[in-house]
């Protein structure tokens, strides 16, 4: 059984389909990345499977379950278990330090830890820059501090929306570097970008177009 | 294409506007309110201190000293001037008279008209009543009402005190007005039992005075040969309890005083003393003619008193100091604490107002950096933001201004039971206050943030 | 760390880093819980103050009897509440002639004469020395008397006393046909003119007390001044409270005005919340927490502000200062707590409602 089903998945906003019957199954430790130019409904996707958004047609099964008319409380329950949030915009908390800014996932989640996000964020190379607000981050620094704070509740399934959109190329690199650490510590990746070098990471490049699935291929020269 | 950057600022921001715009409203409609409540507060304390009663008393120039020695000469023989003190002071009548007089000095003054019938220059003439009502002050004048105190004997020939006066009377003037005058508003203190006389055969007799004769409302009395009904039994905390009231041409008709009066009550609105008020009272004759000009136009008590007596032949008349004095301090309190409160509410509110919008300007700051990163102006960035502001203000503005008059009519309605009009000074004073306020805190903000390096501004993350 | 001590950590964070974002709501509460607390503490200030005031309207309770001693003055004084006493002024009446004419001479205890009536008008100096005399200016006219003059008074029983004439006093009552003289100790006196600051109710109770005191003693209230201020203070009264009551609800409803912008503001933070696995009522919680924490520092700035603002007006209205009003102060900070929560509810909740995806998008 795959770990994340969507079947026939679509969503209309007013008289806008975003999404027009997609179906896609992912197998657990399988690294995606979701392509297709502005307003082909990647966003809209990865709404959905980040449990912030529901489809308004189709069936989305983790493990089994049907979550797409999951409401409130429960669906803050799975996404906070189970998903890990990377945003092209890093959103972070300006007036909370980094590593409070990982405490705050660590806070939702259950309980705070301090070692444990010190780790995370000595994994992602910010240890120094623990004490420091958002504001005194580089952008590279941000996206990394987004990860750590992505990492902290060992999700299964790690979500990211242009990761590297804002970043420079070595900063891509490092970004790059810390999702296959995390892939090969066996958790899922799905990676929405529309930059054909960051999709060359993934295992499986699925293409939007219009809001329906043109191409699902795996993809062959991938770069480790 | 500055017209379309403020619409679409203000449609933009449109959450932000509307908060400027409510809170502009309330703010100018408490300042609103609390002006217009402020401008009219003398006026309206001036008609509440009227309960006290007259604060001005007219007596006949020639006969008021005489007729007071008469007064204290007839003490031994008039038991009525001291029943409240009479029953429990062991010192006999003769000596309290005065001290409880003074403690209840809106009396009629003047004394036993009987003793000085024969000369007409001791009396006021009733028939010239109706000029108080032709001063220049005359719209200030809210009441007064004329007495003659006369001595006549009950049935067994005790002097008793007799008052005639009006109660409620309608006067008609030589400007073929009506007014309604009396005694009764003057005394909101009496307590009455039954009703105050309506006709000639009527009396009213003080509490202490009708305890003795043994009398109540419905019973009748004879004075001087003549039969009169009881309609009324007073209380009012002072001499008079000793005395009968009853209509003025009753009196004059029993003692043959066609047109006499001994005194004149009045209650007036007057603006109280400054220095100016105390020189002309002292002698008018010592003023410059500029001087004269402000003081004559001018509701001091002492400019209406010398009014009245330019009207009133052979009259005197004196404010009552015990009263003018006390008004004139109570009603320069009450505006200072109402101005005080206003200004300092209107300081707040004005506070609270450039707070928020120098807090809008702060949110735009990202926008204003951009503008200025593209190459814009101070002013060019400025304009179109101090716009939208304004527009929102001034909407807000006038919103404001019909619920503060709102407020000022429930104020006036709830607590004086009277219409406070709305002051059309307060509209270009709001006015110009809410420009200086989005003034003020606008342009500050916007220095503040054309100061700072636009990339300091656009660098991200900043919150 | 705690995770209870972690939600304490974040909410005193968003206080303490966003100060300068932050200041604009402390601003505007502060403001509103200013004028809370100055308004009810002039509300509850200004009546009495002004109970004050009326005073001058002269005495407003009247002790007659034989008095021979102070004895009786002296509990009367210590019958009357403290701060309620404005003045108690001793008099005598004694019947004599001027210049053969009768007079009423009344020796009086200036001291307390000038506080328990203040309207007095006098042109010159109360009597200093016991050979001065104070002249009613009806008498003075007549007479053609002036200060400075000499003029010799008759005792009822003949005696002959000259007095040197210190002033004329002038009020448009009876006192302007009274000539009064210097009270001496122990010489007795008939009459107590009390000025108290005391309703009908307090004059009353007071009056039965002086009765109870001597059954020989008569107290009477001067109805007219006691049922006149009644009416007066209670309109007055009743305007203060109402321009307040306006006021501070004008002023809270702004204050809320100004929380729900900074609220508003905050839109993104909280659909970041959202993503991150916060639920509804942990966003809720928080904010909750953070608006309690601001209601409670602007509550607490604004009582102190509003005691200035309320200490300043009684200063400049009645020269005495306003006292704190630990209770008003207690309530004042309540109510900003609970109106800066209040106000910050519907933003949160609205902005807890949207799906995280809607804020997060774009820009």
């Amino acid at each position: 059984m795959a770990l994340l089903e969507l079947d026939g998945v679509s969503r209309v906003y007013e008289d806008l389909k975003a999404l027009d019957g997609v179906s896609i199954a992912v197998e657990k430790g399988e690294w995606i990345a979701i392509m297709g130019p502005s307003g082909s409904g990647k966003s809209t996707l990865m709404n959905i499977v980040g449990c912030m958004d529901q489809p308004t047609g189709g069936r989305v099964l983790l493990d089994g379950r049907d979550i797409s008319k999951v409401r409130g409380r429960e669906l803050t329950e799975i996404r906070r278990s189970r998903i890990g949030l990377i945003f092209q915009q890093f959103h972070l908390i300006g007036y909370l330090n980094a590593l409070e800014n990982v405490m705050v996932a660590q806070y939702y989640h259950s309980m705070t830890d301090e070692k444990e996000a010190m780790a995370a964020l000595e994994r992602v190379g910010l240890a120094k820059r623990a004490r420091h607000l958002p504001s005194q981050l580089s952008g590279g620094e941000q996206q990394r501090l987004c990860i750590a704070r992505a990492l902290i509740n060992y999700p299964e399934i790690i979500l990211a929306d242009e990761p590297t959109g804002n970043l420079d190329g070595s900063n891509e690199e490092i970004v790059m570097e810390l999702l296959h650490e995390m892939h090969r510590d066996g958790r899922t990746v799905i990676v929405v970008t529309h930059s054909p070098k960051v999709a060359d990471h993934a295992q499986r490049v699925i293409v939007l177009e219009h809001g329906r699935l043109v191409d699902d291929r795996r993809n062959t020269e991938r770069r480790e | 294409m500055l017209f379309r950057m403020v619409k679409k600022s203000i449609l933009n921001q449109k959450e932000r506007m509307l908060i400027i715009a409510l809170t502009v409203a309330l703010g100018v409609s408490l300042i609103t309110a609390l002006l217009d409540v402020m401008l009219d507060i003398g006026d309206r304390m001036n008609r509440e201190l009227k309960v006290y009663g007259a604060n001005i008393l007219v007596t006949p120039r020639g006969a008021t000293l005489l007729k007071s020695w008469y007064r204290i000469g007839d003490e031994g023989e008039d038991g009525g001037n001291e029943e409240i003190f009479a029953a429990s002071d062991a010192k006999g009548p003769q000596e309290p008279a005065s001290t409880d007089e003074r403690s209840a000095s809106g009396g009629p003054a003047g004394g036993d008209g009987s003793k000085d019938r024969a000369d007409p220059g001791m009396y006021l003439k009733e028939s010239e009543l109706g000029r108080i009502k032709t001063i220049f002050w005359a719209f200030n004048i809210v009441d007064f009402a004329p007495y003659l105190k006369s001595r006549v004997a009950s049935e067994d020939g005790t002097p008793l005190t007799f008052v005639g006066t009006w109660f409620r009377h309608r006067l008609v003037l030589p400007t073929m007005e009506e007014v309604d005058t009396g005694m009764v508003s003057l005394k909101s203190w009496w307590q009455l039992e039954g009703a105050w006389p309506e006709a000639g055969d009527q009396v009213a007799l003080g509490r202490a005075l009708a305890g003795r004769l043994g009398l109540a409302p419905g019973s009748a009395l004879t004075l001087d040969g003549r039969r009169f009904a009881v309609s009324g039994v007073f209380e009012a905390g002072g001499p008079e309890d000793g005395w009968i009231y009853g209509e003025l041409d009753a009196l004059q008709e029993l003692k043959g005083l066609e047109d006499a009066l001994d005194s004149v009550e009045i209650s007036a609105l007057t603006t109280p003393d400054n220095e100016l008020s105390r020189r002309a009272a002292e002698d008018p004759s010592s003023l410059s003619v500029k001087e004269m000009e402000t003081w004559y136009c001018t509701a001091y008590a002492s400019s209406i008193c010398y009014q009245l007596e330019e009207v009133l032949s052979g009259a005197m008349a004196r404010p009552v100091r015990q009263v003018a004095a006390a008004e004139g301090a109570i009603l320069e309190k009450t505006k200072l604490l109402m101005v005080l409160v206003t200004v300092l509410t209107a300081a707040s509110s004005a506070l609270g107002i450039s707070n928020l919008v120098t807090a809008g300007v702060i949110e735009r700051s990202a926008e204003i950096a951009l503008m200025k990163a593209i190459g814009a102006h101070g002013r060019q960035v400025a304009i179109p933001v101090i716009a939208s502001i304004l527009v929102s203000a001034l909407a807000g503005t006038a919103v404001g201004y019909g619920l503060g008059v709102w407020f000022a009519s429930v104020i006036g309605k709830t607590v004086f039971n009277a219409v406070i009009e709305p002051q059309l000074a307060v509209i270009p004073a709001v006015l110009a206050l809410v420009a200086l306020i989005c003034l003020t805190g606008s342009i500050g903000a916007i220095r503040m943030l054309l100061s700072l390096q636009p990339a300091q501004v656009l660098h991200g993350g900043r919150q | 760390m705690k995770r209870s001590a972690f939600f304490w950590h974040m909410v005193l964070s968003s206080v303490i880093r966003r100060r300068a974002r932050l200041l604009t709501a402390l601003l505007a509460v502060g403001i509103g819980a200013a004028m809370l607390y100055g308004l009810a503490v002039l509300s509850y200030d200004v009546p009495k103050q002004m109970g004050r005031e009326f005073r001058s309207y002269g005495a407003n309770l009247i002790v007659a009897g034989d008095m021979k001693d102070d004895a009786i003055y002296l509990k009367i004084l210590h019958l009357a509440p403290k701060d309620a006493l404005v003045g108690a002024a001793r008099m005598k009446l004694l019947p004599s002639r001027l210049r053969e004419h009768p007079v009423t001479l009344t020796a009086a205890d200036f001291d307390e004469l000038r506080k328990t009536s203040p309207y007095w008008d006098v042109k010159g100096e109360y009597p200093a020395g016991d050979d001065e005399m104070l002249l009613g200016r009806s008498l003075a006219s007549a007479f053609n008397l002036a200060s400075g003059d000499r003029a010799t008074l008759v005792g009822a029983d003949g005696s002959e006393r000259e007095f040197r004439i210190s002033g004329i006093v002038q009020t448009g009552g009876r006192e302007d046909e009274l000539v009064f003289v210097r009270l001496q100790e122990n010489s007795g006196y008939d009459i107590i003119e009390c000025s108290l600051s005391l309703d009908l109710a307090g004059l009353e109770r007071l009056a039965g007390e002086i009765r109870g005191l001597d059954p020989r003693l008569s107290p009477h209230i001067v109805k007219r001044l006691a049922s006149s201020e009644a009416k007066v203070l209670g309109r007055l009264r009743y305007l203060v409270w109402i321009v307040s009551l306006v006021a501070a609800a004008l002023t809270m409803v702004s204050v809320s005005t100004t929380m729900m912008a900074s609220v508003a503001e905050r839109r993104k933070e909280i659909g970041l919340r959202k993503a991150l696995g916060a639920s509804g009522r942990h966003v809720m919680t928080e904010f909750m927490a953070e608006a309690a924490l601001l209601g409670l520092l602007g509550g607490a700035l604004g009582v102190g502000a509003g005691q200035a603002l309320a200490h300043y007006v009684s200063m400049s209205v009645f020269a005495r200062g306003a006292g704190f009003q630990p209770v008003f102060a207690l309530a004042t900070v309540l109510a900003a707590v609970l109106v800066t929560i209040v106000a910050c509810i519907r933003p949160v909740r609205r902005a807890a409602a949207v799906d995280p995806a809607v804020v997060l998008r774009g820009e």
